[in-house]
């Protein structure tokens, strides 16, 4: 294989992702969130100090700033929005051609089942980086139109970065449960279900370290939702142990992927 | 890569293929030479398809070995090969001509997209989306695939599966054409036994996975001409079959159209077997020259199987 080859592919494999009817519907959700969040910020500073929560006026507990709004744009598009669109993408783009027998017709070409799979993971993370720069392009001009440019843009644009990490998480998962399920629903729901077996563990897991068990406070750091939850460092200190879980998710996942698909009959 | 040219095309060898615990496709062996139009003979469920599949290396194998053109490498022996698999899958929401576009990304190598369409009649409707196409210009549109970057092998699973009685034939022209102008090798399956027998100069019968016979078509034709077959007809069914039971060098070997017995001659021209029955005193009503066809030697062939 040479490197024109691969990269034919991946850019084949772009046009895919970007094309389907998730890939548009994810640039779509990524824009409507980012000017949402921005437009509910406005509204909030509109009611100003009419608006009492637990005690306190708005302006008390919000900075109506620019980088505030970008930061209520990246918590809205993490919160079940964009991950739900971008495990639909996945699905469409593993299980859905394993269900149309569309893979077969690229693997009947002189290609390595690893090759199909690092273009289409590729692919998937161009997807989710194109999502973000939307998302914050939009969410940041609009802001900061409305707010103006002060405050610490950085912290917030960081926040971004990361969830690209925690995307490719997310992008692994489906790609194994797709592989297994065969069919993009079920690649779907396989993740969702595994998800909040995931939260719930977790809640468990912290009641009984707050008991004085400590190994379970230990267990929790390690589970697959603290790792994708690795993105909200950027406002409260990075959590060194969710990157590296988040590595080993990707590592792990991938992995998996990579021995099923080679011995996967795909006729 | 040099290649051996005294390599055959396409070489199967011990291939064994199981699902669960039934044999598919069972210690088949078949030599595809270069050049050859070669015809994969055999009733649905033979495991024809199966046997692409492995050739491709789209499912495993059991047991076996496959080379194309002398490499055996599963990814590497796919680069001189074009394919059609069953019937061939778009993506529906592209362009007939994207499709193409991405396949020919995969090859990895120039591949000439109008082209390909143009041979295969589609360049007028490549930027429909591949959702609004019938049957027969998918069928097309697979085959314009599968001839992207010139292969020099072409695995083709019932190509005019699906088309009509003029879609074949240009299927069947475009066929010989790749094969007569371009060198190209073919290996078609087909349960037509007229389309093998027009089209192919070498055929592979299988029976429930098992190759029952591999031969040039002219041979397996002509080993038949000194038993000729004839249909005949008579007033009186008894009498015209207690006739032929008399007579040597016939032999009644069933029942065909509108009752009428098919009739066996190892050393009897049909003029001859017409005059001996009216000197019987049977009144014949008909007698037809079923001659020596394919479809008589594949339905033997598959029958024989069945017995053993
Ligand atoms: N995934 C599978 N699981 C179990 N059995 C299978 C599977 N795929 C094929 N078979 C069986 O293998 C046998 C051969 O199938 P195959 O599709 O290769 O036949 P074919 O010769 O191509 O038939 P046709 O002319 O109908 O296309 C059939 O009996 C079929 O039921
Ligand atoms: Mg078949």
């Amino acid at each position: 294989m040479t490197g024109p080859h691969l990269l034919r592919i991946y850019v084949a494999e772009c046009r895919k992702t970007l094309g389907r009817g998730s890939g548009w519907t994810a640039l779509g959700v990524a824009a409507g969130v980012g000017l949402l969040s921005v437009l509910v910020l406005a509204a909030g500073r509109h009611l100003g100090s009419q608006a009492v929560v637990n005690g306190a006026t708005l302006p008390e507990v919000i900075r109506f700033t620019g980088p505030t709004a970008l930061s209520w744009a990246l918590h809205a598009r993490n919160f079940y929005v964009l991950p739900l669109v971008l495990l639909w993408a996945t699905g469409a783009s593993f299980a859905g051609e394993i269900a149309d027998h569309t893979l077969r017709e690229a693997l009947v070409r002189p290609v390595p089942r690893a090759v199909v799979l690092a273009a289409k993971v590729l692919a998937l993370a161009t997807l989710s980086a194109a999502s973000l720069i939307v998302t914050a392009t939009v969410a940041g001009a609009a802001g900061a139109a409305l707010f103006g440019l002060e405050g610490t843009w950085g912290t917030v644009l960081a926040g971004f970065a990361a969830s690209w990490l925690t995307d490719l998480g997310l992008i692994g998962l489906g790609v194994l449960a797709s592989l297994w399920f065969r069919s993009v629903a079920g690649a779907v729901v396989g993740v969702v279900l595994m998800l909040m077996a995931d939260l719930a563990a977790r809640l468990a897991l912290k009641l009984v370290a707050a008991l004085g068990f400590e190994t379970a406070g230990t267990l929790v750091r390690w589970m697959p939702g603290e790792a994708l939850a690795a993105w909200e460092g950027y406002a409260d200190g990075w959590v060194g142990a969710a990157f590296v879980g988040l590595l080993v998710l990707l590592g792990g996942t991938l992995g998996l992927a990579f021995l099923r698909l080679r011995r996967l009959d795909l006729p | 890569m040099i290649q051996d040219p005294v390599c055959p095309a396409l070489e199967v060898r011990g291939l064994t293929r199981r699902y669960g615990s039934r044999t598919v496709v069972e210690d088949l062996s078949i030599r595809v030479e270069a050049g050859d139009l070669h015809g994969f003979l055999g009733p649905n469920g033979a495991g024809k398809t199966t046997t692409l599949r492995c050739i491709l290396g789209l499912i495993h194998v059991d047991a076996g070995e496959i080379s194309i053109f002398g490499e055996t490498d599963p990814v590497a022996r796919r680069r001189t090969v074009g394919a059609v698999v069953e019937t061939p899958r778009f993506h529906e929401w592209m362009s007939g001509r994207a499709n193409l576009e991405e396949s020919a990304a995969y090859l990895g190598r120039e591949a000439d997209v109008d082209d390909a369409l143009h041979r295969v009649g589609l360049q007028d409707r490549a930027g429909d989306l591949v959702k609004a196409y019938s049957h027969g210009m998918r069928q097309r549109l697979g085959l314009a695939r599968a001839l992207l970057g010139r292969p020099r092998l072409l695995l083709l699973d019932e190509p005019t599966g699906g088309l009509d009685p003029r879609g074949m034939r240009e299927v069947r022209d475009l066929l010989r054409l790749l094969v007569r102008q371009d060198g190209l090798t073919v290996f078609l399956s087909s349960h037509l036994l007229a389309e093998v027998e027009a089209l192919c100069n070498r055929v592979s019968i299988l029976d429930r996975g098992r190759l029952v016979a591999q031969e040039d078509v002219s041979v397996l034709l002509e080993r038949q001409v000194t038993d000729e077959v004839v249909e005949v007809g008579a007033e009186d069914c008894g009498r015209l079959r207690q006739a032929l039971a008399d007579l040597p060098g016939v032999e009644i070997t069933g029942t065909g159209e509108a009752g009428r017995t098919l009739v066996a001659l190892h050393q009897m021209t049909p003029a001859e077997l017409n005059r001996s029955l009216l000197a019987a005193g049977v009144a014949v009503s008909a007698l037809v020259p079923k001659g020596p066809r394919l479809e008589d030697l594949y339905l033997e062939s598959v029958r024989s199987e069945d017995r053993s």
